[in-house]
């Protein structure tokens, strides 16, 4: 599925990412942790083209994505939910729903009920603009924008970062749900420690920018070191 | 006795459309591109002598050569989108992005000197200080540039609008406009939404310097002359506002024309060779005192009182 090689990236002369190896197979969520600044955005900034990849590969079924343009990419079928500005303000939810479907050539009538049902508290908001949601609300129309292009691989940026514990609770089981009846792929990266690794089949730890542990959920629960150094001491 | 005529209205009014023509421009490809485009002095240039070739040389109606100037500045803007294109790939700067599009205005000003000279030199017909007012018409008492201008300034707002809220290339296009990295990452092609700007801002910059040779006398450096009032109407209305563009080209138009006239008959004639510092006081004025212009901070107070309520 999602393949990622020796990825050297940063921005312009900024080199953050050092040989980072990352792989999601089908059906599986893995969570990507770490401090903040680690480089998780610009990880998923660089599968996307919108950072620099200096070297490595980055390969979507065997298919090289490096040096395709982002909207190319996002054809080929990796969504991308970017931290906390990851709905288009000024658009209303249906626009935004809309615009997303249309690009990957997808019936926005068909797939809006499947949308719903994730999402029910959406159906409410269809007309309004995007920037009178709330944060929870916004964070389930970025979620909801990159679900409706049906991807085959789903990059999620700290989609709880900011909401209240009621809001990270319900964005987390509808990820957790997306991933099970869909059998999506996701690479989900996260502050919140212990959501993530609730819901996660592998886990990657990154830190100033290197991968520096690889491993179940369960394998990084019991390494106590790494948990009070860089994951703020949580463990399950 | 009355300071201001009929005759100064009709001016104001028409003056105020090409403002607002070439304002959507300027404010549509700031909001796309956060480029300021200097290049819209010889978009409005060029569509005048679009107008005024066309219909000198072959006799064709000028509000008909309104369809030529539109096309030939679409070509003139698609060619500025392909040179901007490479740097903007390149992630050149707003300054060097702003310097490339005064570098080409300044290019095109020459062109359009050649070009005039031309003109005259091939078909004997004069090309400076020249206009295309005798083949207007009039309706009602009013001249007909006045009444095309708002009929065409009217359906060109009604058509954007549509585009803009109807169609799913105006959905892209609010997209792009809005955060360029989110619409690539759905999928969005922004170089396509981005020459859809461009071929929008062109087109009705070519109508406007179309209208303008009808309504008064056009020259190569007309465009240069009009570039500070383009800006401060951009300005005025918001300079990311599409439709507050309309707003800021009516409020200067009116205070420019009618301004210049009352000072011109309580002061004396010899101020109006100082129209031109008329924009540049207002366009000071609006950016120390309310540099979102007038209508972003008025949308600002309605949104606020709408989440409150």
């Amino acid at each position: 599925m999602l393949e990622v090689e020796s990825l050297n990236s940063g921005y312009g002369k900024l080199h953050i990412l050092q040989d980072v190896c990352l792989k999601c197979e089908k059906g599986e969520i893995v969570a990507l942790l770490g401090p903040n600044g680690a480089g998780k955005s610009t990880f998923f900034n660089s599968i996307m083209g919108l950072a620099d990849v200096f070297s490595g590969s980055v390969r979507l079924d065997g298919e090289e994505l490096v040096g395709l343009s982002t909207h190319k990419i996002a054809r080929k079928g990796v969504g991308y939910a970017m931290q906390l500005q990851g709905v288009f303000a000024d658009l209303t939810t249906e626009e935004n729903l809309k615009a997303s479907a249309k690009m990957a050539g997808i019936n926005y009538e068909e797939v809006l009920p499947e949308i719903l049902d994730y999402f029910p508290d959406l159906r409410r908001f269809l007309k309004r603009k995007a920037l009178t949601l709330s944060g929870g609300e916004r964070q389930m129309l970025t979620l909801s924008i990159s679900l409706i292009r049906s991807p085959k691989v789903l990059l999620l940026d700290e989609p709880t970062a900011g909401l209240s514990p009621l809001y990270s609770t319900k964005i987390i089981r509808a990820i957790a749900q997306i991933n099970k009846s869909r059998g999506l792929s996701i690479v989900l990266a996260e502050q919140n420690v212990r959501k993530a690794l609730e819901i996660a089949h592998r886990v990657y730890l990154l830190v100033s920018g290197r991968i520096i542990f690889e491993g179940t959920p369960s394998d990084l629960s019991s390494r106590e070191d790494l948990m009070k150094l860089y994951l703020g001491g949580e463990s399950k | 006795m009355t300071l201001v005529t009929l005759g100064t209205i009709e001016q104001a009014l028409a003056y105020s459309s090409i403002l607002s023509f070439l304002a959507i421009g300027i404010s549509l490809l700031y909001k796309t591109t956060k480029v300021p485009n200097f290049a819209h002095a010889s978009f409005a240039t060029a569509g005048a002598y679009s107008v005024y070739s066309i219909s000198t040389i072959l006799g064709l109606n000028p509000y008909i050569a309104l369809i030529v100037a539109f096309s030939s500045v679409v070509l003139m803007a698609v060619l500025l989108f392909i040179v901007l294109e490479p740097l903007r790939r390149r992630k050149a700067s707003t300054q060097m992005l702003m310097i490339a599009t005064l570098a080409y205005d300044i290019l095109m000003y020459g062109v359009l000197n050649v070009f005039a000279d031309t003109i005259q030199a091939l078909f004997k017909i004069p090309s400076r200080t020249v206009t295309l007012m005798r083949f207007d018409f009039t309706i009602a008492g009013l001249r007909g540039v006045l009444v095309v201008s708002l009929i065409l300034l009217s359906l060109s707002a009604i058509i954007l609008y549509l585009i803009l809220n109807r169609t799913y290339i105006g959905i892209c296009l609010r997209a792009s406009m809005e955060n360029q990295a989110l619409a690539e990452s759905i999928g969005i092609n922004t170089r396509v939404t981005l020459l859809i700007s461009w071929i929008i801002a062109g087109g009705l910059a070519g109508l406007g310097g179309g209208i303008l040779t009808i309504w008064t006398q056009i020259d190569p450096s007309i465009g240069m002359l009009l570039i500070p009032s383009m800006f401060c109407a951009s300005i005025l209305g918001g300079l990311e506002e599409i439709y507050g563009a309309i707003i800021g080209g009516f409020l200067l138009g009116f205070v420019e024309i009618i301004g210049i006239e009352v000072l011109a008959r309580s002061v004396g004639t010899w101020v109006t060779p100082y129209r031109p510092a008329i924009p540049l006081i207002i366009l000071f004025t609006t950016l120390l005192l309310c540099p979102k212009g007038l209508v972003g901070p008025l949308r600002e107070a309605i949104r606020k009182s709408w989440r409150r309520g």
